[in-house]
């Protein structure tokens, strides 16, 4: 059984619904205050979406520098699953354990809707529950969520198989329409779209539950292919 | 004691929305001379510290730990009372 | 020897300082009847802020009091923060709505987002965690550039700070008229979900309690923002600008999660919100309703600058502010939970026996005012009003080009989709959110049950208008209907009333006959009203803005499993439930052939629309029909539209009645989606969905269009007009 720490910093709003996400697929998870230092006992980290400090400086900035931080890097470097949602995302980029960074949408304006996206690579731990091309439906809600990265890391990308969700229809002028990317070693994934806000039918739709069971499993989930 | 004044920027090749929205409203307000708009960030502290080997030592730490995000923007400072580095 | 310059006693007579503040003359006098003394400079500006229209309501008290404000559910009314409803299972909705037009027309950004701020502390200071926002927008055409600055700067301060702080927009209605230019309208609603034993009073009692400021700092930001609200806008308003209070969602949140979990210590005696005329309101009202005195030690209020003076400090309208009374002898428990919550807090004084307002700094008495008069003895003002002429009946529009004006009507962006507004605020966050903005109510889970409450947002203002008494009524059906259209139960409303100035006998007959109409709906729909805000004075250039009461309505689903999605599907039938009469004075289809509203009176049948939404609800909850769909904005066609474009499919429909009254917007009437043949009590089936066009036709008139062109231009409307550049 996977036990996940979900991080709350001041400001984070989607701790809750990852939490319960998490739990709803059959994982354990508990809160842990940014102040902390140890993440001893967990298995996994989930950084939530939201407005970390206000999203002042610049968004994911101030968590990047967070006490806890040093233990989730920690965790990123022993092989274990970092997940950064949204705002997740934008900090593991400002860590600098995701390459890139998220920038202002190219429309200037926070989208919110139901976004089409693509799994690009079934391949990993995180998808496997998934098929390659399988189009999903993932809510997005963000004014800073344009990927950007120079013409050396989008390479790199591409070539070792790191995005993992794109866009079908570009909302926000992403990069090669990218959605979610995973480091090279595999075990740190950030995306924009909330997979937890697509668990029921009833509320859009229940596109994001494999992901939360793959989470569950991740211990048993193969060594992928790449 | 120093006040420090610091700029952080988009860097030229990161499209910078606020810069080209302010560029289409200056020519609607009919300033056709005006282009190239990039908006940045400023920040003024003070910093207990006077020698500038020392300033510049952590005025760069603090900048490319938090203050910029090296991945898109640049940053330059200023020491204020007319030294500049 | 007082260490702030300020005007004396004599000054503040002898110059009638209190007129700049607001006061009148009359009022003045009535201030130093109830000091039995000259008042001081702080006095004199606290009085002016409590005695404000804002938060006095002292031309609008009198029409309040029409409105039915009890009912079974009701388990709180107004007078406190905001209303509450049962639900059942110990459970409770706490919801309200408030307008910030003022602040918006000034700096639409900051206005619209403090507007946000605002409405959410009022219902977290009842102790309820919001689960849903909604906003009423009303603006001039967006042919103008001005009226697309206040938009864009009203939509992106709502989501900046509604965003931000974590609560789903889920609801709202936004309509364009040119009575709204340079005054747009900007009323926010929240909804909250709390458990019964939760329930917080913001009073003041037992002597010796300790009184805890907590929030952000306090600043000089909007002082006289209260009486500002309650000024007419004119070229000096720009020159008021330091008036606008800046919103920090931030500290929001940090407030947000640190009230609810203060409301969790037993030794919280009470709670208010520092809203509107910030410490001044929040601790005499406290003091009011527990029938106590406060002392509060001014030096001890948490400042963001030096020198700021005890009159600033109790007009400030810094936001992100709340004040407690706890238990004496609790409050290191408070102090110590804040400081982990990473917000300010501190003692600033004492609940006392001697029912006065008592401010010191440094020791030094800066007022000394009786709570009660100060609160109760606001002036209320009982004006003449007088009803305009009635002018003659336009019942007719068959003869106009209707295909023309069905394009215009559809490409308005008071029809057309609101997407591009819509898509700018968080609707799922919370993951509860079932129905998001856009098309009809919000619809909410509440967590962990198989309930749900359906909350709407709406207003008529040109109903109103053209016949204040039925208009007033109408606004309240129009939200019953809509609550209705989600199978939900209507449970109880909240008001907002938008008006011009109370002062012009028009206005006041505006007032005081809609008021009446909507009380009455009230009455016969069974939505008692819990809460409510009134602005007044919401003129330009000597026009008034349309008569705009905004009502906002919430519902019970007890079983979501009754909303299952797609019901809708290709070969649906459609149907009209009402007849369609000739109603035109207030139409979208007068606005654009005629421009002017026709002052003529409206049909409405209360208990008509009683007994059909009932009925329909039942046969949407027993799964007989699909889909509810009041009929609203431009008519019946209209409505054909914009289902067609929201299930992307066809629609076939033959109506056999005058071209015209496919634009007639009468009273109580509704599309309804069902399977063919089905018996529905006043309905008649006119077709279908299907295929990929779009064809109505009525006697001598029929149109069709390609499905696409109808989406395209339904969906282009508003970003067609934002992109224009002149």
């Amino acid at each position: 059984m996977m036990r996940y720490a979900v991080i709350r910093f001041p400001g984070s709003n989607c701790d809750r619904d990852l939490y319960n996400a998490a739990v709803k697929a059959g994982a354990e998870a508990e809160y842990v205050d940014y102040r902390e230092t140890s993440l001893e006992g967990f298995d996994g980290v989930l950084i939530p979406g939201g407005f970390s400090f206000g999203d002042y400086l610049r968004t994911g900035a101030m968590a990047s520098v967070a006490p806890i931080t040093k233990a989730v890097i920690r965790m990123a470097d022993e092989g274990r699953p970092v997940v950064g949602i949204c705002n997740g995302f934008q900090i593991l980029t400002e860590i600098g354990l995701l390459p890139g960074a998220l920038i202002r949408n190219t429309g200037h304006t926070f989208i919110s809707r139901d976004a089409s996206l693509k799994i690009v690579n079934d391949k990993t731990k995180f998808t496997k529950s998934y098929s390659k091309d399988e189009d999903v439906i993932f809510p997005i809600a963000h004014g800073e969520g344009c990927y950007f990265c120079t013409d050396e890391v989008y390479a790199d990308l591409k070539d070792n198989d790191q995005i993992i969700l794109k866009y079908n229809e570009n909302p926000n002028g992403s990069r090669g329409d990218i959605a979610g990317i995973i480091n090279k070693k595999g075990n740190v994934l950030g995306m924009m779209p909330h997979p937890e806000r697509a668990l029921e039918s009833i509320l859009g739709s229940r596109d994001g539950f494999k992901l939360f069971e793959d989470l569950k499993s991740w211990e048993e989930n193969h060594e992928t292919v790449r | 004691m120093k006040k420090i004044e610091l700029i952080i920027t988009l860097q030229e090749q990161v499209l910078d929305t606020q810069g080209e929205a302010l560029d289409r409203a200056v020519k609607d307000f009919g300033h056709d001379e005006i282009s190239n708009i990039r908006v940045g960030k400023v920040l003024y502290f003070d910093i207990d510290e006077s020698e500038p080997a020392k300033i510049d030592e952590i005025v760069n730490s603090l900048s490319e730990r938090l203050f910029a995000n090296t991945v898109i923007e640049t940053y330059e400072y200023k020491i204020l009372d007319g030294e500049t580095v | 020897m007082k260490q702030f310059v300020e005007p004396t006693e004599t000054d503040i007579k002898e110059q009638k300082l209190y007129k700049e503040m607001g006061l009148t003359d009359a009022e003045y006098e009535k201030v130093v009847s109830i000091l039995g003394r000259e008042p001081n400079y702080t006095e004199i500006g606290i009085f002016s802020v409590m005695w404000s229209e804002h938060c006095s309501y002292k031309h609008s008290k009198p029409f309040l009091g029409q409105f039915p404000t009890e009912g079974e559910k009701v388990l709180m009314g107004p007078g406190e923060g905001a209303g509450v409803v049962d639900i059942g299972d110990g459970q409770a909705v706490v919801f309200k709505v408030e307008s910030h037009n003022h602040p918006s027309a000034v700096e639409p950004y900051q206005g619209a987002a403090t507007g946000v701020g605002g409405i959410i502390r009022d219902i977290v200071s009842i102790g309820a965690r919001p689960v849903g926002l909604l906003n009423s927008l009303r603006f001039g055409e967006l042919t103008s550039k001005n009226n697309r600055r206040l938009l864009r700067g009203v939509v992106s301060g709502i989501g900046g700070y509604g965003n931000s702080i974590g609560v789903p927009t889920v609801s709202g209605e936004v309509e364009f008229d040119p009575s709204y230019d340079t005054n747009p309208l900007v009323n926010a609603m929240c909804v909250g979900v709390i458990d019964h034993d939760r329930i917080q009073k913001g009073t003041a009692k037992g002597v010796g309690n300790k009184v805890v400021y907590v929030g952000l700092k306090t600043g000089r930001d909007g002082i006289h923002g209260a009486s500002f609200a309650s000024e007419e806008l004119s070229e000096n308003s720009e020159a008021k600008r330091p008036s606008v209070q800046i919103g920090d969602p931030f500290t929001g949140r940090k407030l947000m999660e640190a009230t609810l979990a203060a409301i969790e210590m037993p030794e919280l005696v009470g709670i208010q919100d520092m809203g509107a005329a910030g410490l001044t309101s929040s601790s005499s009202e406290m003091a009011a309703k527990g029938g106590s005195g406060i002392t509060l030690n001014l030096d001890k209020v948490p400042l963001r600058e030096e020198g700021i003076s005890p009159y600033e400090m109790m007009l400030s309208e810094t936001q992100e502010r709340m004040l407690l009374v706890v238990e004496d002898g609790s409050e290191q428990k408070f102090l110590d939970l804040f400081d982990d919550m990473e917000v300010d807090s501190a003692v600033i004084g004492e609940v006392t026996d001697n029912d006065r307002l008592r401010l010191y700094y440094e020791d030094e008495l800066y007022a000394d005012i009786p709570v009660q008069e100060l609160s109760e003895e606001a002036p209320v003002y009982i004006l003449e009003g007088r009803q305009p002429e009635a002018d003659s009946e336009r019942r007719d529009y068959s003869d106009e080009d209707l295909d023309a004006a069905f394009k215009s009507l559809i490409s308005h962006p008071s029809m057309a989709s609101k997407d591009f507004i819509y898509e700018q605020f968080d609707n799922q966050v919370g993951s509860n959110t079932i129905q998001k903005s856009g098309f009809g109510p919000g619809i909410v889970r509440i967590e962990g049950t198989n309930k749900a409450v359906s909350m709407t947002i709406d207003g008529k203002s040109r109903y109103v208008y053209a016949d204040p008494y039925n208009g007033g009524k109408e606004v309240v059906a129009q939200a019953f209907r809509n609550i209705i259209s989600t199978g939900a139960t209507p449970l109880a409303m909240t008001d907002c009333l938008n008006y011009g100035s109370p002062e012009k006998p028009e206005i006041y007959h505006q007032l005081e006959a809609s008021t009446k109409g909507m009380a009455e709906a009230c009455r016969t729909l069974h939505t008692p009203v819990v809460s409510g805000n009134v602005s007044l004075y919401n003129e330009t250039k000597q026009a008034s803005v349309l008569p705009t009461p905004v009502i906002g309505m919430v519902g019970l689903i007890e079983d979501i499993g009754i909303l299952k999605e797609d019901k809708v599907s290709e070969g649906d039938a459609l149907y009209i439930v009402g007849d369609l009469k000739a109603q035109f004075q207030g139409s979208q289809i007068e606005k654009l052939i005629d421009g002017d509203i026709r002052k003529v009176s409206r049909q409405i049948d209360l208990d008509l629309e009683f007994e059909r939404g009932n009925m329909l609800k039942e046969m949407y909850i027993s799964g007989e029909i699909h889909k509810i769909a009041p009929i609203g904005r431009g008519g019946l066609i209209v409505k054909l539209a914009q289902l067609a474009s929201h299930y992307n499919i066809g629609v076939d429909v033959a109506v056999d009645v005058r071209a015209d009254l496919l634009f007639s917007e009468s009273a109580s009437n509704y599309v309804v989606v069902a399977p063919a043949g089905l018996e529905i009590t006043g309905a008649r089936e006119i077709g279908a969905f299907s295929g990929d066009a779009f064809r109505v036709s009525a006697k001598n008139y029929n149109i069709s269009y390609e499905l696409n062109e109808i989406n395209a231009t339904l969906k282009g409307a508003i970003p067609a007009c934002m992109s224009s550049v002149d």
